[in-house]
């Protein structure tokens, strides 16, 4: 392979969900992130982690082309889902979207009942089978089912944040997707909350492909098999300095910057 | 053992006053901002209270049921003032409602800074500061010359221009305080624009878009300069919307300029009732269209 990682290969011996080949991010004209190059693997937890502003959350947004609902962006190179390129313009975006579920930094439930919200998806994508079933099981993956069973019909908005952040990953589940990215989804939450959100990823795993970028290095210690270290310098564009296992990535960094980060020097 | 912290003398008297001339400034300011708030309610309290008062003793059943009696007689009614208010009103309502609110959602949700929004949106606002007798004339121009005739159709029209812009900009100012992290969730799912608009975010902007509606529907009950060459009057009751159609405001204007003291009373019952009418409307919609969650 011409454009393997200078350090610490991911390991894709499950298989690699993205394949990301000489990637650039514009907004307008002003770069955001370039020359990433990665392989994303399947059914298991890769974690995002780097200073503010190295553009995690740029590249997350582009893995299900959400970037581009917000403002004019452009991407260069190539980005592969599972085979397809996903920047094909004959590729239909609800199509992409409906397998690539994403789950945002503050919850965000629609203002309407529990029930309607797991229920949102599969009704735009018109769901024949028993709607009932469906939100029940999407509500136990998501390991809120027992808290919320006898109020499926009042707003999700009445409930504390951790529990609406696992009604909006319940949401996603719903339609039945084959990647899951998280955007620091427990950034607003209490460590309790945080708690729960970890070990329904953890059970969720074997299932999904769960790309999360996150602040908090413990975090992507506990939760993830494989760790991408983002950074930045004076130019203000992001890069892809070093991917690998987590724990090499926490314990044997083979680059000085990601050294320095984890540690804690910077950042 | 407890640790000691050695005590320092505070540097400064914390109960010494500031200079007056600065606290003096401070409560002159904080009553003058009262005083002005108070002078800004008189009037309309004033006007309130006392079409209440004029209005309720004006009040009789008659005036609901009768057609205005010939002048000089005493009793009669306005029957039909209020049958054509409601007439012209509702149909104003019909056309300005979805172009409104479509429109706002145009501005809102599609293309939020194109040049075309820049246009569309100066042209609202231009629309909006168009005075009412203007746009009389020109439905005047429009329908009335066109058809040959003053009727309820050419007084709705008028109406419905006067709505559209307050109705545009509410609905557009609604839809902007959804938080665009709920069109996100929803564009995240797979669903398109459409869904997402029609399924998530008017149905939480509902009760801001009602509440633009019925500010329009209340601006539009009361105008009567948009009428005077539309609709003018009429002593009957409507037979169809092709004829001259009375309507409360215009009536107000009829009869309060009358030197006859019975017709003077109607007016301010006429008044009583136009405010009464306004807000029975807007309190049923805002029950109908409540949040829900």
């Amino acid at each position: 392979m011409s454009n393997e990682l200078q350090a610490g290969q991911v390991d894709t011996s499950v298989g690699t969900a993205y394949k990301v080949r000489d990637m650039a991010f514009f907004y307008g004209t002003k770069k955001a992130l370039d020359s990433i190059n990665v392989d994303i693997p399947a059914k298991s937890v890769t974690a995002i982690i780097g200073p503010s502003g190295c553009g995690k959350s740029t590249f997350l947004k582009s893995l299900n082309r959400i970037a581009e609902a917000e403002t004019k962006v452009r991407i260069d190179g190539q980005i592969e889902l599972f085979g397809q390129n996903i920047y094909d313009p004959k590729v239909n975006l609800t199509r992409l979207r409906k397998n690539v579920g994403m789950v945002f930094q503050r919850p965000n439930p629609f203002p309407m009942s529990i029930f309607d919200n797991i229920a949102y998806g599969p009704r735009v994508f018109g769901f024949k089978g028993d709607l009932n079933e469906l939100v029940e099981s999407s509500l136990k993956k998501a390991f809120i089912w027992k808290e919320v069973q006898d109020k499926l019909r009042t707003s999700a908005l009445g409930l504390s944040g951790g529990q609406q952040q696992r009604i909006c990953i319940a949401r996603s589940l719903a339609v039945n997707p084959e990647v899951l990215l998280m955007d620091e989804p427990c950034s607003a939450l209490d460590p309790i909350a945080t708690l729960r959100i970890e070990e329904l990823i953890a059970s969720l795993r074997e299932q999904l492909t769960i790309i999360i970028v996150t602040h908090n290095m413990q975090q992507a210690g506990r939760v993830s098999q494989n760790t991408l270290f983002f950074n930045t310098d004076e130019t203000r564009i992001g890069n892809l300095v070093e991917g690998g296992p987590t724990k090499e990535i926490f314990f044997s960094p083979k680059d000085k910057r990601t050294e320095d980060y984890i540690t804690g020097r910077f950042g | 053992m407890t640790t000691t912290i050695p005590q320092q003398p505070v540097k400064e008297d914390l109960t010494k006053p500031i200079e007056t001339g600065r606290s003096v400034f401070d409560s002159a300011m904080t009553v003058l901002s009262i005083v002005f708030t108070l002078f800004a309610i008189v009037p309309l309290f004033s006007v309130l209270i006392y079409v209440l008062i004029q209005g309720f003793s004006s009040l009789d059943f008659d005036i609901f049921t009768e057609l205005p009696a010939p002048t000089g007689t005493p009793g009669g009614g306005f029957g039909n003032a209020i049958q054509g208010t409601l007439i012209m009103v509702s149909f104003a309502a019909l056309i300005s409602v979805p172009f409104g609110v479509l429109t706002g959602i145009f501005l809102s949700e599609y293309a939020r800074d194109s040049q075309f929004i820049q246009v569309v949106r100066f042209g609202v606002n231009v629309l909006a500061g168009v005075p009412s007798i203007v746009i009389g004339v020109f439905a005047y121009g429009v329908v009335v010359a066109a058809f040959g005739s003053f009727s309820a159709y050419a007084g709705g029209f008028a109406l419905a221009i006067l709505m559209l812009p307050i109705i545009v900009r509410t609905t557009e100012e609604a839809l902007k305080l959804i938080p665009w992290e709920l069109r996100l969730g929803s564009l995240g799912l797979g669903a398109n624009r459409f869904n997402t608009i029609a399924r998530v975010i008017v149905p939480a902007a509902i009760p801001g878009i009602i509440t633009g509606v019925m500010l329009a529907v209340s601006r539009a009950a009361g105008e009567t300069a948009p009428l005077l060459f539309t609709a003018l009057f009429s002593q009957y009751w409507i037979e169809s919307l092709n004829q001259p159609t009375a309507s409360l405001a215009v009536l107000i204007f009829n009869y309060a300029t009358t030197p006859y003291v019975d017709l003077q009373r109607k007016a301010w019952a006429a008044s009583l009732l136009l405010l009464f009418l306004v807000l029975v409307i807007s309190i049923a919609a805002r029950f109908v269209f409540r949040r829900r969650f």
